[in-house]
């Protein structure tokens, strides 16, 4: 898939999760354009056009990031700070897709810019659920913010 | 002294002063008149006048005693000098020694008698100052009264005498004599004196003075009879001195006679021859000289008539010679011879001289009477005079004397009736007296019988009993007879007899009138009582007695002794108890101390007792515990403190004092609090290391909280990504592959999916236990009526509105709404859940408010539970039924105890197995804000 079609950025170093979000997302039509990477560097890497992704044309920006918090390397807070302090990239949705209900999490993304914080059920039917219902969200009612 | 006599005394003695003074005046200016009075009359000397200044000096001293010491011994020395001069001056008379004091300030010039001593006073005046200068010394003493009274009587009689009747008689010497203003002086003098002494007008009595009258009286007349007798001796002498000078004169003129006859005689013999002439002749010449020696004799005592009548003896001899030469010529011869020789022998001159020299004779002798006559004249004038004026002194004296004794008497008379008449009036009161005392009597004797206090008499020798009264009958039990039959010993023990008697005789040594005593005396019934005595002397009948009052005080010293001990008990406690108790009185002594406090005070108890605070704490004035004694001193307030006190070597205690106003002072409680205040400081110590502890523990708790977060952060993430992965493929399984399951598969295809989500729910649970741990609790006001009924609705509808609820209202509660609410939550749905499967499920609600608590209590009419495993109900998975029968992770109600304990309440539940259970849970009660 180029990267210049990426619509949905999923960063989920779980790949089990990876896979339901994704079936969720497929099962709502949503999950087209969708591109995952397993942590947070690779992340980073392919928002600025670093390391693995250099050369990568950064103008095209996903229309909305699903960012799991708990990943090795550069976990989802760090990620969040840095996409959020960066002119290049801050007006882009992040919706933190997480297992923890903890509130210093929650608040601390919230500060650092968060746009929406889910904490994916356990059970799979509400999860799919979930998840769709947020793809659809911000794919399809929200109006993307002009670059 | 009263005010008239004094009054007198300092006039008299101003107006000796005066004359005194007028006297040297007359000295200095030669003025007679002021020296004697009546000018060549006897003057005042300089020294008499001197003398009777500072008499008169001692007399103003006496009545105006002057403030300064040092003038106190003046009148005394003044004295001394006065008599010194006296007593030298009659020394100067006696032994006719001149001591150089007459003349000492003025020159005399008087001279006047040959016995006369220039300027040296009288040897009266000089004796009236030696007994004025006694007198002046032994001033108003009692034991000198009659010295006094005489003296002074004695000088005024002779200035008196000297004034009045010697001055007129010529014939008294001058220097015994007084001058007029000396005499004068003399008496004021002596009035003065006189009346200084209080003591000589009541000493001397009327007698005396009478006395004293009459001999005066009788010295005067004396006076006066040796007068007259001195003058009658005079007048005797005077008549014989005239029968003296007739003789001389006749005996003159008879010797001229004869002198002729014999001239005659001869010469008419001569002539005639007749012898009858001659016989004429013979007879004078034989008488003639017989008439001589006469003469002579006569005035043998005057020398110039001795003289003339020997010159007259001679002319005598000579004529008759010559008369005989005649004759003899006549006889012999013839006439002519004779006439011859009368004729040439003129004879004649010879009797013309005996005619002149017997004139002579008879003119002196003449003259001499007349002289002698004239003096006698004189002085029988002057006597006269004295004598008529010292006669009016006798009268004038005896007219005093007898003016006194009728004065004295009409005085007496008075008195006698005054007398008479307060006898009368004596006896009148005598009578009421009388009248009185038997009423009095009689009423005393009212008293004494019907005195509520027993009373008798005892005879003091025998110790009889004379009287008592109805009330000593009736307490002691004895009748009157059997009273006056006894003896006090008799109603006293055996111990008490020797008691008494030896008090007894003490007390009549000591002729103590009053006496009183606690005694035991014995009843007629044997019974012992205490009474009080008391006591006096008094003569009853004649006899020496005593009158004894008794009061029965058995009850009174009970109760005494009971306060004694009562005392002593409190005392005691005082004394020994733990606390250090001291009273000090106002003058910060100590007044009372106890073994405690002395303990405190490091002193012994006899050291501080009677001691002031600062004697035996030097310092304390500067020290903080000082300004509380005088607070509780000044304000009589109680104070109550803690103070580190500082002993005098230094040492340091604690005490915890209570300052309290008592009457005698203050009153200080004080415990030794050293040793509680160093464990306080231990405390405090050990606190200061707790706190330190409870902070590392604090640190080690929020590490542990970080760690357990961290935990239950790695549960939730971690735990539940299996979880969603199990669930999430499960369901894939089913969506994808569901033809290709038999049902056998989709069975375990469910099973697989339903624990899956039990898990899930229990994770979340546990997850929300661990969370209300970290949650802080926000308190508010909680209607919980309004709660509780909402989330009663809430939960039924859960089970189709099949339960009914049984609510009043409920008390507000304070607390964090959340954490209520869930707790009300969990209650209703276990209520509800457990009583879903009754016929009619019911949910009661209640809330009830006891001391600071509101109890809440939800109950069910559902299953219930065994109170067995009730201490199970609140354990987190603890469960009392199984999963099929009742869903349920077991951890709400270990949430509900959780939530409850972090609201300091209480919950508890009680039940029965089919029965229904009800759970209880308090809040604190709040004020509701």
């Amino acid at each position: 898939m180029a990267d210049t079609e990426v619509e949905i950025l999923l960063v989920e170093d779980n790949l089990n999760d990876a896979e339901l979000t994704i079936r969720a997302l497929r099962k709502g039509n949503i999950a087209n354009k969708l591109f995952h990477l397993k942590d947070g560097v690779a992340a980073l890497d392919f928002l600025f056009g670093t390391g693995e992704y250099a050369g990568r044309n950064t103008i095209n920006r996903p229309k909305l990031i699903m960012l799991d918090l708990k990943m090795p390397k550069i976990d989802g807070i760090e990620v969040l700070a840095r996409i959020k302090g960066n002119e290049l990239t801050k007006k882009i949705p992040v919706v933190i897709l997480t297992s923890s209900k903890e509130s210093p999490d929650m608040e601390k993304c919230y500060e650092l810019g968060a746009n929406s914080y889910i904490v994916k059920p356990v059970e799979f039917d509400n999860f799919k659920q979930a998840v769709s219902d947020v793809g659809l969200y911000w794919l399809l009612l929200n109006q993307p913010p002009p670059f | 002294m009263n005010k008239k006599s004094k009054t007198i005394s300092i006039s008299a003695a101003l107006v000796t002063i005066l004359i005194s003074i007028m006297a040297i005046i007359g000295w200095f200016t030669h003025n007679d008149f002021l020296r004697a009075v009546v000018p060549g009359s006897v003057t005042m000397k300089f020294n008499t006048a001197l003398c009777l200044i500072l008499c008169s000096v001692v007399l103003l001293l006496y009545h105006f005693p002057p403030k300064n010491k040092t003038w106190h011994s003046i009148p005394a020395i003044l004295s001394v000098v006065i008599f010194l001069v006296g007593l030298l001056t009659l020394l100067e008379y006696v032994y006719e020694f001149d001591f150089a004091i007459d003349e000492l300030f003025f020159k005399d010039e008087q001279s006047t008698t040959a016995i006369y001593y220039a300027g040296r006073m009288s040897p009266v005046s000089a004796l009236n100052f030696v007994f004025i200068g006694i007198g002046l010394l032994l001033l108003n003493n009692e034991k000198a009264a009659i010295y006094q009274f005489f003296y002074l009587a004695g000088i005024t009689f002779v200035s008196l005498v000297m004034l009045i009747g010697f001055n007129f008689i010529s014939d008294i010497s001058t220097f015994v004599r007084l001058g007029i203003s000396v005499a004068i002086g003399f008496i004021l003098l002596s009035v003065s004196i006189y009346f200084a002494q209080p003591v000589l007008q009541k000493k001397i009595s009327f007698e005396l003075k009478l006395v004293t009258g009459f001999t005066s009286v009788i010295i005067l007349i004396s006076l006066l009879s040796i007068f007259s007798s001195y003058f009658s001796a005079r007048r005797i002498k005077t008549s014989q001195m005239i029968k003296h000078t007739n003789a001389v004169l006749n005996e003159a003129g008879q010797i001229l006679s004869l002198t002729k006859d014999i001239e005659s005689g001869s010469r008419g013999y001569v002539i005639t021859g007749d012898s009858s002439f001659l016989e004429y002749f013979i007879i004078a010449k034989n008488n003639i000289f017989n008439s001589i020696k006469k003469l002579k004799q006569l005035t043998k005592d005057n020398s110039p008539q001795q003289a003339r009548i020997e010159s007259l003896s001679a002319l005598v001899d000579k004529r008759i010679s010559f008369s005989s030469q005649m004759v003899q010529a006549r006889n012999e011869r013839d006439l002519e011879e004779a006439s011859y020789l009368v004729a040439t022998r003129n004879e004649n001159f010879v009797t013309i001289g005996i005619r002149k020299i017997t004139g002579e004779i008879q003119q002196e002798e003449s003259k001499l009477l007349a002289q002698r006559q004239s003096e006698n004249n004189k002085s029988i004038v002057s006597f006269n005079r004295a004598f008529i004026v010292l006669l009016g002194g006798v009268f004038l004296l005896l007219a005093v004397i007898l003016f006194a004794i009728r004065h004295n008497i009409s005085v007496r008379k008075k008195a006698e009736i005054e007398l008479t008449k307060l006898n009368n009036e004596l006896e009148h009161k005598v009578l009421l007296r009388t009248e009185q005392i038997e009423r009095s009597e009689k009423r005393y004797r009212y008293l004494f019988e019907n005195n509520p206090l027993p009373m008798w008499i005892i005879d003091l020798k025998t110790f009889k009993f004379l009287d008592v009264n109805e009330m000593a009958t009736l307490q002691y039990g004895y009748s009157r007879e059997e009273f006056l039959s006894m003896t006090t010993l008799d109603i006293r023990n055996d111990e008490d007899k020797e008691l008494f008697k030896q008090s007894d005789h003490l007390a009549q040594m000591n002729e103590t009138i009053h006496s009183k005593g606690i005694w035991n005396h014995r009843k007629k019934d044997g019974t012992i009582i205490q009474v009080e005595i008391i006591a006096h002397k008094l003569i009853f009948e004649g006899m020496p007695a005593r009158f004894v009052l008794s009061n029965d005080v058995t009850e009174k010293k009970k109760a005494e002794e009971k306060l004694i001990a009562s005392e002593k008990q409190f005392r005691y406690t005082l004394d020994n108890m733990m606390e250090g108790a001291q009273i000090i009185g106002f003058d910060w002594r100590y007044k009372y101390v106890n073994d405690s406090m002395a303990k405190h005070g490091k002193y012994a108890k006899e050291q501080l007792l009677g001691c002031t605070v600062m004697e035996k704490y030097p310092g304390i004035e500067q020290s903080a515990i000082y300004p509380v004694y005088q607070k509780c001193f000044n304000e009589r307030i109680s104070i109550h403190l803690e103070n580190e006190f500082t002993f005098p070597d230094k040492t340091r205690g604690w005490f915890e004092f209570s300052f309290l106003p008592v009457p005698e002072g203050i009153f200080i409680l004080s415990i030794d609090i050293t040793e509680r205040k160093k464990a306080q400081a231990e405390i405090k110590a050990l606190n200061e290391g707790l706190e330190a502890k409870v902070e590392e523990r604090t640190l080690q708790l929020i590490s542990v909280n970080q760690e357990l977060e961290a935990f239950s952060y790695s549960v939730s993430h971690d735990l539940r990504a299996p979880l969603r992965a199990v669930s999430g493929y499960a369901k894939i399984l089913e969506e994808d592959y569901k033809d290709v399951f038999d049902e056998e598969g989709s069975r375990l295809l469910e099973v697989i999916q339903n624990n899956g989500k039990k898990m899930g729910s229990l994770i979340d649970d546990l997850l929300a236990f661990s969370r209300l741990g970290r949650k802080p609790v926000n308190r508010s006001s909680i209607d919980m009526t309004q709660l509780a009924e909402g989330v009663f609705t809430e939960v039924n509808k859960t089970i189709g509105n099949r339960a009914k609820i049984k609510m009043d209202c409920l008390h507000p509660a304070m607390g964090d709404y959340t954490l209520i609410n869930q707790v009300i939550t969990n209650l209703i749905s276990n209520a509800v859940k457990y009583s879903a499967a009754t016929k009619k499920p019911s949910v009661e609600i209640r809330s009830e408010k006891t001391a600071g608590e509101l109890i809440y209590s939800i109950s069910d009419n559902g299953v219930g539970f065994d109170m067995n495993y009730a201490h199970k109900l609140f354990g987190v998975f603890q469960r009392l039924h199984s999963a099929e029968e009742f869903e349920g992770t077991g951890v709400g109600l270990a949430i509900v105890k959780r939530i409850v304990n972090k609201h300091n309440g209480r919950v508890w539940a009680e039940g029965q197995l089919g029965k229904g259970a009800t759970f209880y849970f308090t809040l604190p009660d709040h004020e509701i804000i």
